[in-house]
């Protein structure tokens, strides 16, 4: 607890042990003092300004509900889990702040654990999946004359492994993207001539749908060119999944007025609900669960997307309107 | 034609379905493959026959990838090396084909069609020589 001046009045047991400071030691100390001598780390381990330490936020008349940190000052790493609000008197005087930290170490060491399994057998996954993928390419590529029924039970074992292989992919960018490891390669390339190939790639592969390039403006960006790949692709694979009926889907790589380039995907599909918009980029968020229009899937393509293409400097949104269909779009910063 | 002509790959993969598979497809596109389960016994190859290719993979038990690249390449002037496609299921394929200045790379799991064309990028080029 602080007062109104700033400066520590009370620190209980629990306290000294989880940060090592001392009662005698803390009591009257400015927090900002306190704040260094207790030398919070953000959990990725980098350090936490001063300002930043939660009873001083409260102090400012935040409000600081469940911030957790790494604290290095005792003899092992613990992790705090803090609360932190200011106090005030009958007449609304603001009069201190109180902390409340929690000792969260065993629950963070889980999550890495859980996260470190995920990793683990993510990677696992892949040679196996490399071997089913390989032999069922293999036999569809140079066997001739097989029956139309074992053709088609190998294009099965092909379309299958490579779901898995897409799950795999997306565990491995998920628990990279949660241990902020993710890296993009920086090289000039060119979106439209990417946007352009991917339709045609995802016209391939349906022939209910119309999917087109519409006019675009010739555009070349800085970036990882896999990693576009990958949220146009999601994008176009979104919007043939969402669009059951058919019709046409719009890609459109264009200039905006602002010295951006936008791309955006646009689809004649189900659309999404007004209520369930909110919460299309969440991780594991899956809108069309329990509707007809559940077609399985983790929730996590659009997630990853978005993280990715704002790990680029650029932004993603979208429309939609339910039973009318979603445009998606990101946009990206243009070199001069 | 006779196996000397063909254009010859040795394959360095420790997983025996794997190296099965790489071996069935690269010699039904018409190229010599001698298969190796680790780094050692690569080695071991690459001194007995001049491959015009190397297809490695890279976490491997007795002598990984990377070793084997150094050893290779402390054995052999860089005018003796053959060309070394690393294929690896590492997270950034590409950052540990850089780190190792090898001339290409394939991520796991392997497109048959980026397979044949990677290496068809090196052995085909030298074999022609």
């Amino acid at each position: 607890m602080c007062d109104a001046s700033g400066r520590v009045t009370h620190v209980n047991d629990a306290s000294v042990t989880l940060t090592g400071v001392a009662r005698e030691r803390a009591r009257g100390m400015l927090i900002s003092d306190y704040a260094r001598e207790v030398d919070l780390k953000s959990v990725d381990g980098t350090g936490l300004d001063v300002e930043g330490f939660p009873l001083l936020r409260a102090l400012r008349g935040e409000t600081v509900r469940n911030a957790t940190y790494t604290s290095v000052r005792t003899h092992k790493t613990v992790h705090i889990r803090t609360n932190a609000s200011p106090l005030h008197d009958a007449s609304g005087d603001l009069v201190g702040a109180v902390a409340v930290d929690r000792d969260v170490t065993e629950l963070v060491e889980f999550d890495k654990l859980k996260d470190q399994f995920i990793r683990v057998a993510a990677h696992e996954l892949k040679t196996p999946v490399a071997i089913m993928k390989g032999y069922a390419q293999h036999l569809l590529r140079v066997a001739t004359g097989m029956p139309p029924a074992v053709a088609s039970s190998l294009t099965a074992i092909e379309r299958g492994s490579r779901r898995i292989d897409r799950i795999v992919r997306d565990l491995l960018d998920l628990s990279q993207i949660q241990i902020g490891s993710i890296e993009l390669r920086r090289e000039r390339m060119d979106l439209t001539e990417l946007a352009e190939s991917l339709t045609r790639r995802a016209a391939l592969t349906t022939n209910r749908h119309d999917v087109m390039l519409a006019d675009s403006d010739s555009v070349v960006v800085v970036g990882d060119r896999a990693r576009l790949e990958q949220v146009i692709g999601n994008l176009l694979d979104n919007a043939i999944r969402y669009s059951p009926k058919g019709g046409e889907i719009n890609v459109r790589v264009a200039l905006t007025s602002t010295g951006e380039v936008e791309v955006s995907v646009r689809d004649r599909g189900v659309g999404i609900a007004k209520e369930k918009q909110g919460r299309m980029f969440e991780c594991f968020y899956r809108p069309h669960t329990d509707t007809p229009y559940d077609h399985g899937g983790m929730g996590v393509g659009l997630f990853i997307s978005r993280y990715l293409i704002e790990k680029h400097g650029g932004s993603m949104t979208f429309e939609s309107q339910e039973g009318e269909g979603s445009t998606f779009s990101f946009r990206l910063p243009v070199p001069q | 034609m006779t196996p000397q002509q063909l254009p010859c790959i040795v394959v360095i993969e420790d997983d025996p379905e794997m190296r099965a598979l790489l071996a069935m497809v690269l010699e039904h596109a018409g190229y010599l493959v001698l298969p190796a389960a680790n780094g050692r016994e690569g080695l071991d190859l690459v001194r007995a026959a001049a491959p015009d290719l190397i297809l490695l993979d890279v976490k491997m038990p007795v002598m990984n990838g990377f070793e084997f690249v150094n050893a290779y390449r402390k054995d052999h002037p860089p005018a003796d090396c053959a060309p070394i496609v690393l294929m690896t299921a590492a997270d950034d394929p590409a950052r540990s084909a850089e780190a190792l200045h090898v001339e290409g790379w394939l991520g796991k799991p392997v497109e048959l069609e980026h397979l044949l064309a990677e290496v068809g990028k090196f052995a085909r080029i030298t074999a022609e020589k």
